[in-house]
C-alpha cells in the first residue's frame, strides 16, 4: 500500500499493521514531493493543489480525517504535530512552486526584440509645403525675409491700397469673396506689401505667402483656394533690371539651371511696368511638348514695378523709393514640378496620392 | 478678341508669317492665345488685358504693328457724299446726363435700303465670331470691330418725334432689349430714350421696338462715349456682357467717336441705297482737357536700370501715335500724349 493510499486508512489499523505515525507522515511528505517534481505547467500546479489540499478530498483532508481524528489520546500531540508540519510545507512548496510556474510563464511571453515593432505609418510632407519650402529657401539665400498676414481682409488692403478703382474691370475678374460688408477672404496675398511697408522702413526684402481665395468654379486647374508666394523689395534704387536678375536667379534655382525666361508685358494695377514671366518647359527644355502646348514656354508668374499709387497708400514717397514686386501659385508650381494634372488632387486628402511625396 | 490677318492688312503691312508676327504681339503685350485657319485667312485668338481697350480692334492692333515693324499706318480715309438736307433738321440729341454721356454724336441716313450684307462684310464678321444681321447693323459692328468705338443704329421713324434724350431711367420704367427681355429699369441705369420712353440700355444693348427692319428707311446712327463705372454697374445687375459694354467699362476714346459716325456713314454707299445727311450732330458737353504728361529720361532709367536712346523712346512713342513735344533741360524727353490710350 502506498503512502497516499495510506491516508484513506485508519490510524489503528496502520499502527497494527507496522507502521509508526513518524514513517507515515514522512512517507506521505516524500511522496507529495515526487508528484511536485513532475509539476510543468500552472494548469497540473492547481491539479496538484486541489489534490492534496482540496477542502473535501485533498489527501492532507484525508490524513486529518483518518490519522489526526481518529488518533488514541495519547498520540493526539504527536499526530497533530505532524499534520499541521506537513501541511504547512504542503502549502509552503505549492506555493514556491506557483512563483516558479508563473515566472516561467512571462519568461515566455517576453518581448522578442528580433520582431518588427508595430507599424506607425509616417506622415508626409504635402506637395505645395515642399515647394513652399524650396522657393522660401532659394530666396532666403538672396536675403528675403519670410513674413504672413491674415487671410480675411479689408476691401482697402486687398484692393483700394493696391491701385484698383472700385468700379473697375479687374476688380469682378477677381470674384471676390465677400464676408461682410468691406470685409473679404483676400484674393491675394499682395495685401502684405501694404502691410510690411506701413510697418518697417526700406530697404525691404520680403517673401510673403499663404492661402487665398477665388470664386471660382473648381476644375481641373482652378481651386476656390490655393496658394500664393510672393516677393517685393523696396529700396531706393531697385530697378526693373533687378527684378529681372532676381526673378531669373529664381527660376534657374527652382526649374534647373539650363532654364531660360522671358518677359512679356501685361497688366496689374499694382504694378506699372508689369509683365507677366515665362520660363522654358521643364519637361522639354524648350523644345515643343503636351505640356508646354508645342510652344517651349511656360507662363509661370505675374511681376512688375511697385506702382507708385501702392507706396503712396503704404506712407512711402514714390520720389524716394521704389521697388518690385512678384507673384505666383504655389499649387501651379507644385502641379508643374511633379506632373499632377488636376489641382483637386492636392485639396482632397487621398493618402494614396499623398504618400508619394514620403 | 479675334482678329483677321487679312482686314490688319488693310492698314498696316506684315512683312512676317502669322506665327512670327503672333510671337512678336505677344512679347509686345498683347498676348496671343492661338491662330486659327480658314482657307487662306488666319485669325488671331488674343487676350487683351483690361487696360489696352486702344488695342481691342483692328486698327489699334495695326498701330502695335506698325510700331513693331516700322512700317506706316494707314488709317481710312473718310469722304462722305453728303446730301444738302441738315441731320439737325431731322433729328434732335438732348443730353440730360453729361456725367454719364459727355458726348453723343448722331448721323442720319435716309432712304436706305436693309438687305443682307455683300459677302466679304459677313464674311470679316462671321470669322470675328459676330452673326451677320444685315447691312446697317452688320455696319456697325464691322466699324466697331474696325476701329474699337461701339455704335447703334436706330430706325429713326420709330423715335417719338425723331428725339434721342440721354437721361437716366425712372423708377418702374421699363425696356424690351433686342435679345427680347424685358428689362425694369432703375434710376441709376443710363439709358436712350425718345420723347416719350427709353429705346436702349446706354452702352449695353438696343432696344427691340427701334432696331433696324425690313421696312426701315431712315436710320440714325449714335457714336456716343458713356461713364465705364455707369456701363459697368449696367451691364452687371442685367447680367449682360456685350461687345459694346465689355469697351465702354474700359473706357473707349471719346475722340473717336465722331470718326466712327463718319466712317459708318462712309461705308453706306459700299452697302446700300440712300443717302447721308449733312453734317453730325454732336452733342459734347464734355469735352476733356487732352491728358499730357512729362516723360523723364531720368526716370526711364531710374525705374528700367537701362538705358534706352532718346532715338528708340522717340521712334516708339511716335509710332503708337504719341504726340512728342520735347522739354527744356538735358534729362528729359517730353512727350505729349493723346487722349487715345489712357495713362
Amino acid at each position: 500500500m502506498s503512502a497516499v493510499d495510506k491516508a484513506s486508512r485508519p490510524l489503528s489499523e496502520l499502527l497494527e499493521a507496522g507502521d509508526d505515525v513518524a514513517g507515515l507522515y514522512s512517507s506521505l511528505q516524500q511522496a507529495f514531493e515526487s508528484e511536485k517534481s513532475q509539476v510543468a505547467s500552472a494548469e497540473a500546479l492547481k491539479n496538484l493543489r486541489d489534490r492534496w489540499l482540496g477542502r473535501k478530498n485533498g489527501l492532507l483532508t484525508f490524513a486529518n480525517d483518518n490519522w489526526l481524528k481518529l488518533a488514541p489520546r495519547e498520540l493526539k500531540p504527536q499526530v497533530g504535530k505532524l499534520q499541521n508540519e506537513t501541511r504547512k510545507a504542503v502549502e509552503a512548496a505549492l506555493e514556491e512552486a506557483q512563483t516558479a510556474v508563473s515566472a516561467a510563464s512571462h519568461k515566455r511571453e517576453a518581448i522578442d526584440v528580433t520582431l518588427p515593432g508595430p507599424s506607425r505609418t509616417l506622415g508626409a510632407k504635402h506637395p505645395v509645403r515642399l515647394v513652399l519650402e524650396e522657393c522660401i529657401q532659394i530666396f532666403k539665400t538672396l536675403g528675403y525675409s519670410v513674413a504672413e498676414g491674415p487671410e480675411i481682409e479689408t476691401f482697402f488692403y486687398n484692393f483700394e491700397a493696391l491701385n484698383f478703382p472700385a468700379d473697375h474691370p479687374a476688380v469682378d475678374e477677381m470674384d471676390t469673396l465677400f464676408v461682410e460688408d468691406k470685409m473679404l477672404l483676400r484674393t491675394h496675398t499682395s495685401p502684405c506689401q501694404i502691410r510690411i511697408m506701413e510697418a518697417s522702413k526700406p530697404p525691404l526684402r520680403y517673401v510673403v505667402h499663404g492661402k487665398v481665395y477665388r470664386n471660382d468654379a473648381p476644375d481641373a486647374t482652378h481651386s476656390p483656394m490655393f496658394h500664393q508666394l510672393e516677393v517685393f523689395a523696396v529700396g531706393e534704387s531697385i530697378t526693373l533690371g533687378d527684378l529681372k536678375g532676381t526673378l531669373e536667379y529664381f527660376a534657374r534655382q527652382f526649374f534647373g539651371e539650363h532654364t531660360k525666361t522671358r518677359f512679356r508685358p501685361s497688366f496689374f494695377p499694382f504694378t506699372e511696368p508689369s509683365a507677366e514671366v515665362d520660363v522654358t518647359c521643364p519637361f522639354c527644355q524648350g523644345l515643343g511638348c503636351r505640356i508646354c502646348k508645342q510652344t517651349g514656354w511656360i507662363e509661370v508668374l505675374g511681376c512688375g514695378m511697385i506702382d507708385p499709387n501702392v507706396l503712396r497708400a503704404a506712407k512711402l514717397d514714390p520720389t524716394q523709393y521704389q521697388g518690385f514686386a512678384a507673384g505666383f501659385g504655389l499649387d501651379r508650381f507644385a502641379m508643374l514640378k511633379y506632373d499632377i494634372n488636376d489641382i483637386s488632387l492636392l485639396y482632397n486628402g487621398d493618402v494614396r496620392f499623398l504618400r508619394q511625396f514620403r | 478678341m479675334r482678329a483677321l490677318i487679312s482686314w490688319l492688312q488693310d492698314y498696316v503691312d506684315i512683312p512676317e508669317s502669322p506665327e512670327a508676327l503672333a510671337e512678336r504681339l505677344t512679347l509686345a503685350g498683347m498676348a496671343v492665345d492661338g491662330i486659327e485657319r480658314d482657307g487662306d485667312e488666319a485669325i488671331l485668338e488674343l487676350d487683351i488685358t483690361s487696360n489696352r481697350p486702344d488695342a481691342m480692334n483692328h486698327i489699334g492692333l495695326a498701330r502695335e504693328i506698325s510700331a513693331i515693324f516700322d512700317r506706316p499706318l494707314r488709317i481710312p480715309e473718310i469722304e462722305i457724299a453728303e446730301d444738302e438736307r441738315e441731320a439737325s433738321t431731322a433729328a434732335s440729341i438732348k443730353i440730360e446726363d453729361a456725367d454719364g454721356c459727355p458726348r453723343y454724336v448722331g448721323r442720319v441716313m435716309a432712304g436706305v435700303e436693309v438687305r443682307p450684307s455683300p459677302d466679304w462684310l459677313r464674311r470679316r464678321l462671321e470669322l470675328c465670331g459676330i452673326r451677320s444681321i444685315n447691312n446697317i447693323a452688320d455696319l456697325t459692328n464691322y466699324v466697331l470691330l474696325e476701329c474699337g468705338h461701339p455704335t447703334h443704329a436706330f430706325d429713326l421713324e420709330t423715335l417719338n418725334q425723331h428725339a434721342i434724350i440721354v437721361r437716366r431711367a425712372g423708377e418702374g420704367e421699363e425696356l424690351r432689349t433686342l435679345d427680347g427681355i424685358e428689362r425694369k429699369l432703375s434710376a441709376d441705369d443710363l439709358v436712350i430714350a425718345d420723347s416719350y420712353q427709353p429705346v436702349a440700355l446706354a452702352g449695353v444693348m438696343g432696344g427691340l421696338e427701334t432696331e433696324i427692319s425690313d421696312k426701315t428707311r431712315n436710320v440714325l446712327i449714335e457714336a456716343a462715349w458713356f461713364q465705364p463705372g455707369t456701363i459697368r454697374r449696367t451691364s452687371r445687375r442685367f447680367g449682360m456682357h456685350t461687345e459694346a459694354s465689355h469697351r465702354f467699362e474700359r473706357g473707349a476714346d471719346i475722340e473717336s467717336a465722331g470718326w466712327a459716325a463718319d466712317r459708318i456713314a462712309s461705308l453706306l454707299g459700299d452697302l446700300s441705297t440712300g443717302v447721308v445727311l449733312k453734317g453730325r450732330i454732336d452733342a459734347y458737353p464734355g469735352k476733356p482737357v487732352p491728358t499730357s504728361l512729362i516723360l523723364r529720361r531720368l526716370r526711364i532709367r531710374q525705374i528700367v536700370g537701362a538705358d534706352i536712346p532718346d532715338a528708340d523712346v522717340e521712334r516708339v512713342l511716335g509710332a503708337l501715335g504719341f504726340g512728342l513735344e520735347p522739354r527744356t533741360g538735358l534729362d528729359r524727353v517730353g512727350p505729349v500724349m493723346e487722349a487715345r490710350r489712357r495713362a
